[in-house]
């Protein structure tokens, strides 16, 4: 099975683009989306996908705990259902 | 003001010899070229701004961060007065910047998405919902693209990012086709902003401004702008 970080890259692949450029693999785990110039409505667009994909709330109660990459899959692993 | 992203690299280069070392790195960090030179050319843009209105030399001004991460100017290491905002998009970067006042600017390209309708359900309420319902096609996206410019750019003036649930507040209907108009926060009614939609043919924007108290009794501001109503704009 994916794990969280594995599912999490192939949905921004599926998702995500810049300047047409999918960027699952260019995720970093220490940085967030806008250091890979992911525009905000982008960004509360994907936020959405994994609000179903992972079953979880993500805006706007958790905007500002959500820091990292990195804090975003400790979170969806700790709240997924 | 704009300020022109098209890939140029003489425009890069002299860009570059703007930014502090810090500000270096984090260029070097983006991985893909786009958003390098967005950041590049919009940074170097706003210092050179900040320093002609502040009347400071480049080694001076730094930046700070909120802790929502808004930046804000530092002369000398301390708080400049003077209140600024930057958006970029594709091509294009705009920056505003006022004395005083939280101020909020945001400009998009309209690129037509495949999720706009889930994207309309998550982001506006439900009149800008109904408002989007009747319209199709260029219409429809230019609008989807006016109001998300718009209350973006409140969202950045107010300085909160996305901690605000963005479909809990609604553009004033004025602002649907009006260059300008007044606004409140329902969450936060005792402070009023003045919005100016500035999109043209080639991107949408939107800039947000704070009123100050001594502003809002300055009644040359409505004469100015003829077509700012504050009654028809207030969305209560």
């Amino acid at each position: 099975m994916a794990s969280t970080e594995e599912r999490l890259r192939q949905l921004a692949d599926e998702n995500l683009e810049v300047d047409g450029q999918p960027v699952g693999k260019l995720l970093d785990l220490d940085k967030d989306f806008t250091d890979l110039g992911v525009s905000s409505l982008d960004a509360v667009s994907f936020a959405k996908v994994l609000e179903k994909e992972f079953n979880v709330s993500l805006l706007p109660d958790k905007a500002g705990e959500i820091q990292t990459i990195g804090d975003l899959i400790a979170y969806l692993e700790a709240n997924a259902s | 003001m704009h300020v022109n992203l098209m890939p140029d690299a003489s425009s890069e280069a002299s860009s570059l010899l703007w930014l502090n070392k810090e500000e270096q790195a984090r260029c070097r960090q983006y991985p893909l070229p786009g958003p390098r030179r967005r950041f590049a050319l919009c940074r170097a843009a706003l210092r050179s701004i900040l320093c002609h209105e502040l009347g400071c030399g480049n080694e001076r001004l730094s930046f700070g961060l909120s802790d929502y991460g808004k930046p804000f100017a530092l002369v000398d290491e301390e708080s400049a007065p003077i209140s600024f905002n930057l958006s970029h998009s594709a091509k294009h970067g705009l920056i505003a910047l006022v004395p005083h006042g939280r101020l909020g600017v945001d400009v998009e390209e309209r690129v037509p998405r495949r999720d706009f309708d889930e994207m309309s359900e998550a982001v506006f309420g439900p009149h800008e919902q109904s408002a989007l319902a009747r319209v199709r096609g260029r219409d429809r996206v230019r609008l989807f693209f006016r109001l998300w410019t718009i209350k973006e750019a409140l969202v950045k003036a107010l300085g909160l990012g996305f901690t605000l649930d963005v479909s809990q507040f609604e553009v004033p209907q004025a602002l649907h086709q009006g260059r300008t108009g007044m606004f409140r926060f329902p969450q936060l009614p005792e402070v009023r902003w003045r919005v100016e939609y500035i999109g043209n043919e080639n991107f949408s924007a939107a800039i947000a401004h704070e009123l100050l108290p001594s502003q809002l009794g300055d009644r040359s501001l409505q004469r100015q702008n003829g077509n700012v109503s504050e009654k028809q704009g207030v969305c209560q």
